[in-house]
């Protein structure tokens, strides 16, 4: 179920919202249990099953781990929880990609095993993944209630597409957390915008890029249009969603860890991770890139560890070698900077812009691409190594029709309306004013998305499939 | 305001709007069919297992929800206007305004459609025709022909697809239309052209194929207000229009019979109950037909005419009456084209290819 959809919002959460707050405390998790695992069934029935599973095997290794803390048999233990999920995770989403890469090196032709993807597979596994280590660690205690840890596993504001919980972050909030109107207030407010970023943003730039996808009038122009459309898409379908994760966490009480901060207006691409998909930054650097060394080895396995992180972003990203390359390609720019490019980058903030801009809509034209031929079709095409012209008639009619929906794309990628209303604020009847119309304006956004999501059909959401 | 005062505010009007909503959804009655749009809106998907499990089910009850969602019209209605007055959308889902005109973009070309449509005649030709028949084909440029371009909007490669056409039917006879249609020869809001502009396209026909239509039309109004196809799929306003048809004696005493299920049932050129109906244009020879004979018993001379046709040749094909003694008329997107020989028998009959370029491009419906 897409939170973007009409069954989501108008049937599945005012019943969820309202037995949520009906129940005594005590039940409010059950709730959230119960209801997660319908939200996930409604998309994938037969996977609900495999969450079970996972949930289940979670909690025993949670406890196993901590009863034997302190021996050798919490390390094997922790082993065996990291390799069960692996390979649960390698199963489900990788088999198939192994199975071809296998074929293409021994000239087999083992047959496919078309097992389709458990819908945010990568997500809840990671979860489970830093659960585990964090009692190993003494990061955390293992829960001993099913129901809790179940419910930080499946919750399912951010059971689909993140932001990445780690449990030791949410330890607390799972059995004691407080709702008020504020943090209502704040839930509401953030799902509002997550919801217009997804709906009205990211939606309509998809169009130019579906557009694209099957033109028979390219020009030069249409492919960086595309491409610039597809980056700005992608972030806002991401963040969006990200948003609404975090406001409806907030809702039921719980507080999120943020998940964007604005990444394009980074100057340098180690800015840009600190910015994007922060929570699978964060993941990647303390349960893969520190217990490898870090930096703290020497410079030649400094650089192989940073290769590795960033090996295992791209390929978490999907089973595909464009993902990979993808990867590779932003380990490889890390080195670049840290090793000679960064200060200079951060000192010249305005190349710096130009830089990240470039990297990253050459970076998601790779993460786009089908295949590998069809990305060297599109980075032909933008860098005018093909035989086609710089503009045709369907990029105007797009780049015309579009153009209100790309400028106000940019600048809700910037801090720039959020500036604009600080400043506003610092004016004691402005803030009166804005603090009066502010759910006038929510609520009139609110029914420009119904409005959009009743009338259209375009309505992907591209992290699902990871 | 202080945050706390500010939240709870803002909580409560928030909730009072979206329970509204929640609530007006729940209460909306089911509707069967939209007016505006001319199409029958999703019914609630009855639950089963197999259908739970495939998520079919879950998909039929997205469309339900969204076919059946509260006040969907007024929605509609404000998604059309931000996306062309805010967001400044030079088409909402492909319906586009200019000069006047309500139109839908014919966008891109679909030389795989045109090769489907081609090919079928070709078949058609040859199966069911031979020497003794002469065969015409005319191709009806759309409305988006006299306006897209002009205007900055998309459209088909007209010439492209007429030169395709031309070079993939060059057994038959062409008769170009092209030139002798304007903007003003179509409706403002719909697909069709105008019947009572359509003397100068018979005058062509008649030119290439060889007969005479010589008696004069009286133009007739029906009192009704016309809203073309498009203005329930854009969602705007705009002012309604008026059916004219033209008429005359002969084809006042014209005997037009129409296939149905048990043989032909008789009825006239002009449908009345239709021009009351969910699409006015069903006025002209009852709309969707698969085969319509037309007897002209005082026609000086014994040629027949087999056209096969699309929607516009509904308001053309009466024009012919008085040229031929019997007008076949077949829309092979509601008859298969392999069983037309059980109907319809050689006899040396004139026959004319009439169809617009709107199922050239969109052919996967004729069969």
């Amino acid at each position: 179920m897409l939170f973007s959809s009409i069954p989501f919002l108008f049937y599945f959460l005012p019943i969820v919202v309202v037995l949520y707050f009906i129940v005594p405390r005590s039940f409010k998790n059950v709730v959230l249990l119960v209801s997660s695992l319908f939200f996930y069934g409604w998309g994938e029935p037969r996977y609900v099953i495999l969450m079970i599973i996972s949930i289940l095997a979670g909690y025993f290794f949670g406890l196993s781990i901590e009863k034997n803390l302190n021996s050798k048999k919490a390390k094997i233990l922790v082993i065996l929880s990291v390799i069960f999920n692996l390979l649960i995770l390698g199963y489900f989403k990788y088999v198939d990609f192994f199975i071809d890469s296998f074929n293409c090196l021994s000239g087999l032709s083992i047959p496919f095993l078309k097992v389709s993807l458990p819908v945010g597979i990568s997500f809840y596994t990671f979860q489970i993944l830093s659960y585990t280590i964090d009692v190993y660690r003494g990061h955390t205690k293992a829960q001993q209630n099913i129901i809790s840890l179940a419910t930080y596993i499946c919750m399912f504001p951010q059971l689909i597409a993140g932001p990445i919980v780690r449990y030791a972050d949410i330890e607390h909030q799972l059995t004691d957390r407080t709702h008020s109107f504020t943090k209502a207030g704040e839930g509401i407010k953030r799902f509002v915008i997550g919801l217009t970023k997804k709906v009205l943003l990211a939606n309509l730039l998809g169009e130019v890029v579906s557009k694209y996808a099957v033109t028979t009038d390219i020009s030069m122009l249409y492919s960086w249009l595309s491409a610039f459309c597809y980056s700005l898409q992608i972030y806002f379908d991401f963040s969006g969603y990200s948003d609404m994760a975090i406001g409806l966490g907030k809702i039921f009480g719980f507080d999120f860890l943020e998940n964007f901060n604005y990444p394009f207006i980074a100057k340098t691409v180690t800015e840009f991770w600190r910015r994007w998909h922060m929570s699978l930054g964060q993941w990647f650097r303390d349960y893969l890139y520190i217990p490898l060394g870090g930096n703290r080895v020497s410079k030649v396995r400094w650089l192989v560890n940073i290769f590795i992180v960033w090996f295992a972003t791209g390929f978490w990203h999907g089973a595909s070698y464009n993902f990979i390359i993808w990867g590779l390609f932003y380990g490889f720019l890390l080195i670049i900077e840290k090793l000679y490019t960064f200060r200079y980058l951060d000192n010249h903030p305005f190349i710096g812009h130009i830089y990240i801009i470039l990297i990253t809509l050459f970076g998601f034209v790779l993460f786009n691409a089908a295949d590998l031929s069809s990305l060297g079709i599109q980075l032909s095409n933008m860098l005018g190594l093909s035989d086609i012209p710089f503009i045709s008639y369907e990029t105007i009619y797009y780049l015309r029709s579009y153009v209100v929906i790309i400028v106000i794309s940019i600048a809700a990628s910037t801090p720039l309306f959020k500036n604009i209303i600080s400043k506003l604020k610092e004016n004691k009847v402005a803030k009166l004013i804005l603090d009066i119309l502010e759910p006038f304006v929510y609520i009139s956004l609110f029914i420009l998305v119904i409005s959009y999501l009743v009338d259209g059909s375009f309505n992907p959401f591209l992290y699902f499939r990871f | 305001m202080n945050e706390k005062t500010k939240n709870i505010y803002l909580v409560i009007l928030c909730s009072i709007a979206f329970f509204t909503i929640v609530g007006g959804n729940l209460l909306t009655p089911f509707k069967e069919y939209s007016d505006s749009e001319r199409r029958y809106l999703a019914k609630f998907p009855k639950p089963e297992m197999n259908t739970i499990i495939s998520t079919s089910w879950m998909s039929d009850f997205e469309k339900y929800s969204q076919d059946q969602f509260f006040q969907r019209e007024k929605f509609r209605i404000i998604k059309a206007y931000v996306a062309y007055n805010v967001f400044l959308n030079l088409d909402n889902n492909g319906l586009y305004q200019a000069d006047g005109y309500l139109s839908k973009l014919e966008y891109p070309s679909n030389e795989f459609m045109w090769k489907r449509a081609v090919d079928l005649f070709n078949r058609i030709s040859n199966d069911m025709f031979d020497e003794t028949n002469k065969i015409y084909y005319s191709i009806i440029p759309d409305k988006n022909y006299y306006l897209a371009k002009n205007n900055g909007y998309l459209s088909l490669d007209y010439d492209k697809c007429f030169n395709f056409i031309k070079e993939n039917l060059s057994s038959m006879q062409e008769i170009k239309l092209a030139d002798l249609l304007l903007l003003e020869d179509f409706y403002f809001t719909d697909t069709h052209w105008k019947q009572q502009n359509l003397e100068k396209i018979i005058q062509r026909l008649a030119e290439h194929m060889d007969f005479e239509i010589t008696t004069p039309f009286i133009q007739k109004i029906i009192d009704i207000d016309f809203y073309g196809v498009y203005v329930g799929q854009s969602a705007l306003k705009f002012p309604t229009e008026k059916i004219t048809y033209l008429t005359n004696e002969i084809l006042q005493n014209s005997v037009v019979s129409y296939l149905a299920n048990n043989g032909y049932i008789q009825k006239g050129i002009y449908d009345f109950d239709k021009a009351y109906g969910k699409d006015p244009y069903e006025f002209f020879l009852s709309g969707n037909q698969a085969i319509i004979t037309i007897e002209n018993n005082n026609c000086n001379s014994d040629k027949e005419l087999i056209v096969f046709r699309d929607s516009f040749g509904s308001s053309l094909c009466p024009l012919l009456t008085e040229g031929y003694k019997k007008i076949t008329i077949v829309d092979i997107r509601y008859i298969n084209s392999a069983i037309l020989k059980e109907y319809i028998t050689n006899n040396g009959q004139d026959v004319l290819f009439i169809y617009s370029t709107l199922l050239i491009n969109n052919s996967s419906s004729l069969k």
